[in-house]
């Protein structure tokens, strides 16, 4: 019976960080080696058209899981990534498209977002709706989802529908059809999901307020979902210079993850997609004025709340930038689970809070960090002294940094959630066609893995000193009576 | 109507949606994932979502279905039929391998070792059924210390892998699951199994739990969809069903005590009156060292010592006499929060294959009619579904749904016209061959990975099912014929249903009226107290 941590010698690491201390240590820093990613260049299938070029390889491996995943990209500019996994019938397919809500023009807030409706509402040969019906048909399930930096749709679906998700796609991305009623239909449809999923629940509309002040100025200082006002105002004629702009297949990244055959997809995603003409290229991004980190404070009342939330945050770095790894570690030590520094202390030690999580990534964007904690306090705990905890716990920090022990916690944890992340074909192709999208990088889940791996305890203390001032973001949701 | 269910087996998937509506200590009803899930809905906007905010497909343009074989009318053209598939490929439900420990604790094994992760659940049976406070504070109990370790050092062990170790009680069952990496798999048992075994539930931690337990059910409370269900089942199921219990209250919750849950836990956690589910990055032969290692002395019970389960207790049930719509006023509220529905059949009952299907083509997914009519035709509302809730007893048949607060009435009338519709008519056979076909065709998706499987594999032994039941389950419902879903709809979808609406009720109450004249109308206020 071989012993379990003794099944894969060969991955372990070949230098383990730090002396262990403890069995779980060892058993842990073991299981964590992390082998990097390697990028090959391979020959491709011979059989492919000629408008078939740059076709290469990238495989990333981590704790057994290898990513290996081929590529080639279209004439027009489309680039395709593929990842073969037969082990159910089934494959996952997504496609983003390099346009979020901070491309909006003012006056215009929510419209990436309502022209994502648009693209269930019918093209050439596909009926409103379509979409839809023919991928459920099917067993499928489809949907899509825009963020301030990308629109993405995805489908999941039995290998044998490949056809028809390809000719589905291409033919939105060809000829998409827009007529007012369909607009009408789907301004009202968002307007609905706003109400619904935003101004009927408690603490978004606050939080959402705190996170686009934060980011005022910038493409992120609106909501995705955008204003009543601005959805009002949109009009039919808009969508014709969005969909020219943005919906060219060399603004897109296409990820194919399942049971599929690599030379297969690759000639008839060039039969379905080879002939969309090439678009103009998106121009650049305004950069992200990164100067402005505070302090902000605010109060705001919340008539749907039932307790009062606070959060206590920080602007920190765009994902992008060599210190995001220490950052995301360091909210993770801070916050992370009952065991974590500060929650420990204000959750279990002095049961002032009965819930403590960390926010890391959300409320930014890619070029727009906020590291941030949310507490719900125990009845009679006012902010002001949960501030003080904080503070102290991070003044620790910057004073003395962190345990190489808590370092290895927490590379750990964010090593279960990639891994977990994989474990699906969707999970997969999300990770895929965002990292090809935002970083050049189609195995960018496992890179970042790797970047975790190379903090060091002395970049902790770095980076809490650097961006953990006293430039706080701070809110405090009340409940209204 | 089941005339008695035996004690084992008495479990229940926790993929699956029954528990305490308003004292669920899952991770998912918890109050940081709650909040979690606040934050993460800042992030994106998606197409469609449904009532509980995960995000699902919304649907086609309605009329004669088209497949994909043909060409397909809709909206005055004629179109193009897409591409055909190619032959499909064949899907085999995986094997589970089992083994049992003498102390009588039943293993079950589900492979998959595309990437080293490994779940276990630990599935004791007993749940909110047996006592509703003492099993979720048994489970919530379980993680705050050990007579060798304490709360800290069981949170520092498991965090440290990077894993997660927890407890909840659902309905039928209480689960103790834990995820990690597979080489960490032994540690993650271990603490299992120490926190199952030697718990020491110290009372300076009741009172924690206690505080936590109340701001969670605060916030349930303030969920209109918490209080529809909550109402909704009450009213459906005869006094003191556990189907069907009031909300709890904070006086409630104060009022638990620490022997109780101690002998709850002492009468109920026995290797024998549990099984352990296995799945991901491990084989039955790694596995039973590891188990018998960590569970080979867990004590076992005097099957005379269990109590029955409670379900027996209820033999009758009775349906009502007039329509009902039951108001919750929440005067600030800008959409009112609908249910509809009926006490159906229990999830091993022999009809639960046609009800599926009838249940499919009425509101079980986008393409449904309810979400085509009253959704995509009609713009009420942002999602409208329809589903059967599963239970060892009778469960409900429901749709669920939201609208603005002006369009209440025409809501209610339009789910009342789906309603008699399918009760009364044939659906047309390109309609109903369709829905066969997407539930048949959905089942690869839904056997992608062991989480699921695990899902799977616990819903058969929860309910009963048999033994291959996931192996025959697409034939069992290739097998329904048209006819039988008119049938199962005349049996399992009422036209005298329960209604239930959370909104603004001085705005709703003429609406009702003007829809339902007949009905009566009974109003509670925000915390369920009739008014």
């Amino acid at each position: 019976m071989p012993e379990l941590t003794d099944s894969r010698p060969s991955r372990r690491h070949p230098i383990e960080p730090r002396p262990p201390r403890g069995a779980a240590w060892r058993r842990a820093a073991a299981t964590l080696a992390v082998l990097g990613a390697l990028v090959t260049g391979a020959a491709a299938p011979s059989s492919a058209s000629a408008a078939v070029s740059a076709r290469g390889e990238t495989t990333g491996s981590v704790l057994g899981i290898e990513m290996k995943v081929k590529h080639f990209t279209l004439g027009n500019g489309l680039r395709v990534f593929v990842l073969e996994d037969h082990s159910t019938p089934m494959f996952a397919m997504h496609i983003a498209y390099h346009v979020g809500s901070r491309d909006e023009q003012p006056g215009r807030t929510g419209f990436a977002h309502l022209f994502e409706h648009m693209m269930f509402k019918g093209s050439g040969s596909v009926p409103d709706g379509g979409h839809f019906k023919y991928i459920n048909e099917a067993g499928g399930t489809l949907n899509a989802f825009t963020t301030a930096d990308v629109t993405q749709y995805h489908e999941v679906v039995p290998s044998h529908y490949l056809d028809m998700v390809l000719w589905l796609e291409s033919d939105r991305l060809r000829s998409l059809a827009v007529t007012d009623e369909n607009f009408e239909n789907q301004r009202a449809a968002v307007k609905e999901e706003k109400a619904m999923r935003y101004d009927n629940r408690p603490y978004i509309k606050a939080l959402r307020t705190f996170f686009s002040d934060a980011w005022a100025g910038t493409g992120y200082g609106h909501t995705t979902i955008g204003s009543e006002e601005d959805l009002s105002a949109a009009a039919t004629s808009d969508i014709q210079g969005f969909f020219d702009t943005y919906y060219v297949p060399n603004n897109a990244v296409m990820a194919i993850v399942g049971d599929v055959d690599y030379a297969e997809v690759e000639r008839k995603v060039d039969e379905r997609f080879g002939n969309i003409p090439r678009g103009p290229d998106r121009a650049p991004r305004p950069a992200i004025d990164h100067s402005m980190r505070g302090p902000y404070v605010r109060t705001i009342e919340d008539p749907l709340a039932p307790q009062p939330l606070y959060l206590i945050g920080w602007k920190t770095v765009p994902t992008h930038d060599p210190d995001h790894a220490p950052v995301r570690i360091l909210m993770s030590v801070l916050l992370r689970g009952d065991s974590s520094r500060i929650t420990r202390l204000l959750k279990d030690e002095r049961r002032m809070v009965v819930a403590s999580v960390p926010t890391e990534g959300i409320g930014g964007g890619i070029d727009a960090g906020v590291a941030a904690g949310a507490f719900v306090p125990s009845p009679g705990h006012g902010f002001d002294a949960i501030k003080a905890v904080v503070k102290a716990e991070v003044g620790k920090v910057k004073k003395r940094g962190i345990s190489p022990k808590e370092l290895q916690k927490a590379i750990n944890q964010l090593t279960v959630d990639t891994v977990s992340d994989l474990a699906t074909n969707n999970g997969r192709a999300r990770g895929i066609a965002q990292g090809a999208l935002f970083y050049d990088d189609p195995v960018h889940a496992l890179s970042e893995l790797e970047s975790y791996r190379k903090v060091t305890p002395k970049d902790i203390k770095r980076v809490a000193n650097r961006y953990l001032t006293d430039d706080w973001l701070t809110l405090e949701i009340v409940p209204k009576r | 109507m089941p005339t008695s269910i035996a004690r084992p087996p008495r479990q229940q998937s926790n993929a699956l949606r029954r528990t305490s509506a308003a004292l669920a200590p899952s991770s998912r009803g918890s109050i940081r994932g709650s909040i979690g899930g606040v934050l993460g809905g800042l992030l994106a906007c998606s197409i469609a979502c449904n009532p509980t905010g995960e995000t699902v497909t919304p649907g086609p343009k309605p009329g004669p279905s088209p497949t994909p074989t043909e060409t397909a009318p809709a909206q005055g053209r004629r179109w193009p039929a897409p591409p055909p598939p190619t032959a499909p490929k064949p899907v085999r439900f995986p094997d589970v391998a089992s083994f049992q420990l003498p102390t009588g604790l039943t293993v079950y094994i589900i492979e998959n070792h595309e990437v080293p992760i490994v779940s276990a659940q630990l599935v004791v049976r007993c749940g909110t059924m047996d006592d509703e406070f003492l099993a979720a504070f048994a489970a919530r109990m379980l993680g705050q210390g050990t007579q060798s370790r304490t709360k800290a050092k069981l949170d520092e062990a498991i965090e440290f892998v990077g894993g997660s170790l927890g407890a909840f009680a659902g309905t039928h069952v209480s689960t103790v699951f834990a995820h990690s990496l597979a080489s960490d798999l032994k540690l993650a048992l271990l603490l299992m199994a120490d926190e199952v075994q030697n718990p020491v539930f110290p009372p300076a931690a009741l009172d924690k739990v206690k505080q936590e337990a109340k701001a969670e059910l605060r916030n349930q409370m303030a969920q209109p969809g918490v209080l529809a269900d909550t109402l909704f089942n009450q009213v459906v199921y005869p006094e003191g069903h556990p189907y069907g219990r009031p909300a709890p209250t904070e006086a409630s919750i104060d009022a638990i005590g620490l022997p109780d849950v101690r002998r709850f836990h002492s009468t109920f956690y026995r290797a024998n009156n549990a099984f352990l589910l296995l799945s991901g990055d491990i084989t039955a032969e790694q596995a039973r060292p590891l188990v018998e290692r960590a569970f080979g002395t867990w004590a076992t019970a005097e099957l005379r010592d269990l109590p029955p389960n409670p379900l027996n207790r209820f033999t009758r049930y009775t349906l009502p006499s007039e329509l009902v719509v039951h108001v919750v006023d929440r005067p600030d509220a800008t959409q009112s929060t609908i249910r509809v529905g009926n006490l159906a059949l229990a999830r091993n009952h022999e009809d639960w294959a046609a009800l599926a299907v009838a249940n499919q083509l009425l509101g079980g997914g986008p393409n449904a009619r309810l979400f085509q009519d009253l959704r995509e035709d009609r713009s009420l509302t942002y999602g409208i579904y329809s589903h059967v809730e599963p239970g060892q007893a009778p469960g409900t048949f429901v749709i669920e749904t939201q609208t603005r607060t002006p369009t209440t009435g025409a809501m209610l009338a339009g789910i009342f016209g789906h309603i008699a519709r399918i009760r009364t008519e044939d659906p047309q056979r390109i309609e109903f061959e369709n829905t066969v076909r997407e539930l048949v065709g959905s089942f690869p998706l839904q056997v992608e990975t062991a989480d699921q499987i695990v899902g799977k594999v616990n819903e058969q032994l929860v309910y009963g099912l048999p033994r291959d039941y996931w192996r025959t389950y697409r034939d069992g419902l290739a097998q329904v014929e048209l006819s039988e879903v008119r049938k199962a709809a005349q049996q399992y979808i009422h036209a005298l249903p329960v209604v239930v609406v959370v909104g603004n009720a001085a705005e709703v109450r003429p609406q009702i009226q003007e829809v339902l004249p007949t009905a009566k109308v009974i109003e509670y206020d925000g915390q369920l107290r009739k008014k």
